[in-house]
């Protein structure tokens, strides 16, 4: 089975309030599979998902280097626009946190955001 | 064992007795404003504006005050808020991977809701002559502006810090632009938003120095922005001021009418916190 990796994480290093956190992370994640990332409570696993959608950027003195790419597109490259990455990303956090909006509107939420209205 | 016991019961007795003290002295404020006021209070007060003699004794209300107030205090507010939050949104969502940035700001902002409000009415006198305004209705909502916008900021602030970290990455995971989770927080925090108006109202009617020279006083209720107004604090200043038992009583009715109205928005704005806590968890 070689396929194309969907993901692909090159030489990713992330320091958190100079904390290195993740350490020279390199990996393929295929196309149409699960794959499970396990390991000791704080070494990093939501970390390295956080990096796939570039949530990290709103945590204060990150740096990030490395490349992520997705679909052969590199996330991390400057021109890449954030929300078209995440409309193609999602992640669901490890505590679930409903929008203060009606269950109809939580749902709707992502797909009206990018423009989808009134199809129900 | 019997330390333990004896250092809870000391804290314990301790913490009654502040509760007491405060509560007590609720009670008394209010109290005294009701016994001295109640006398004097009569529908004149809050539906005339002062007659010719109302200084020494004669006819009339405070009406022009109490209207004067409103004007002020809701203006500021609602002046307040078109500044404060874009400014609480902007460091708390788009800077906030510059810590340094937006403590700089809230160190200004707190340092701000330490000055005391003279200084606004002195600052705000200021820009009123640099701009040729006179004492007015307009300079007192200027002032007092300048005195509510470091509460609401930093209220807000606090309000949006408490914004579980996890609504951010939701909206931001499903690709909303910063705006757009900014207005979903603003919907998560709408309790919060009447606490601060709250404050700001509250801290605005109750004001007296920063209208002192700004708003200035008019017997009249005034009819555009330009007239000088009345507020029930200086309403309040000059009546006890005066040597006639009649005017100094009346002060006190103004008191109350003051403390009523603080209530009244009081108790609104909890049903209206009430209303706005729908949808939330």
């Amino acid at each position: 089975m070689t396929t194309t990796p969907h993901i692909s994480v090159q030489n990713l290093n992330v320091h958190i309030e100079n904390q290195h956190i993740l350490k020279d992370i390199s990996i393929n994640i295929p196309n149409k599979s699960v794959t499970s990332i396990i390991g000791p409570s704080g070494c990093g696993k939501t970390t390295l998902l956080k990096s796939f959608n570039r949530l990290l950027d709103n945590i204060p003195n990150v740096k990030i280097d490395g490349k992520v790419l997705v679909d052969g597109e590199n996330i991390y490259d400057p021109s890449v626009e954030v929300t078209h990455i995440r409309k193609k990303m999602g992640l669901l956090s490890q505590r679930p946190y409903p929008l203060p909006m009606s269950v109809y509107d939580n749902v709707a939420y992502g797909p009206r955001i990018h423009g989808i209205r009134k199809k129900k | 064992m019997i330390k333990r016991k004896l250092e809870e019961l000391f804290f314990k007795t301790l913490m009654i007795l502040a509760t007491i003290v405060v509560t007590g002295s609720f009670f008394l404020i209010v109290g005294t404003i009701f016994s001295k006021g109640i006398p004097y209070m009569n529908l004149d007060m809050i539906t005339k504006t002062p007659g010719g003699g109302f200084y020494i004794g004669k006819e009339g209300g405070v009406l022009n005050a109490i209207i004067g107030s409103l004007y002020i205090a809701g203006g500021a507010t609602v002046l307040g808020l078109m500044i404060s939050i874009p400014v609480a949104i902007y460091i708390n969502m788009y800077i906030d991977g510059k810590r340094f940035t937006s403590n700089i700001i809230r160190l200004a902002f707190d340092v701000l809701f330490g000055i005391p409000s003279i200084v606004y009415g002195a600052f705000g006198f200021l820009i009123m002559v640099y701009f040729g305004i006179r004492a007015s209705l307009l300079g007192g909502i200027i002032a007092v502006t300048l005195l509510v916008i470091p509460i609401l900021v930093r209220t807000l602030d606090e309000v949006i810090r408490t914004v579980p970290r996890e609504l951010r990455d939701a909206t931001l995971s499903l690709g909303a632009t910063r705006w757009e989770m900014a207005k979903v927080v603003l919907r998560q925090i709408r309790p919060g938003i009447f606490t601060a108006i709250l404050l700001s109202f509250g801290r605005g009617i109750g004001d007296v120095a920063s209208v002192l020279f700004t708003a200035g006083f008019s017997d009249n209720i005034p009819t555009s922005l330009h007239e000088p107004a009345a507020t029930l604090p200086l309403a309040i200043f000059f009546q006890l001021g005066s040597p006639v038992e009649e005017v100094q009583g009346r002060a006190y009715a103004s008191a109350l009418i003051l403390t009523i109205v603080v209530l009244i928005i009081t108790v609104l704005s909890q049903l209206l916190i009430k209303k706005f806590s729908k949808h939330k968890i």
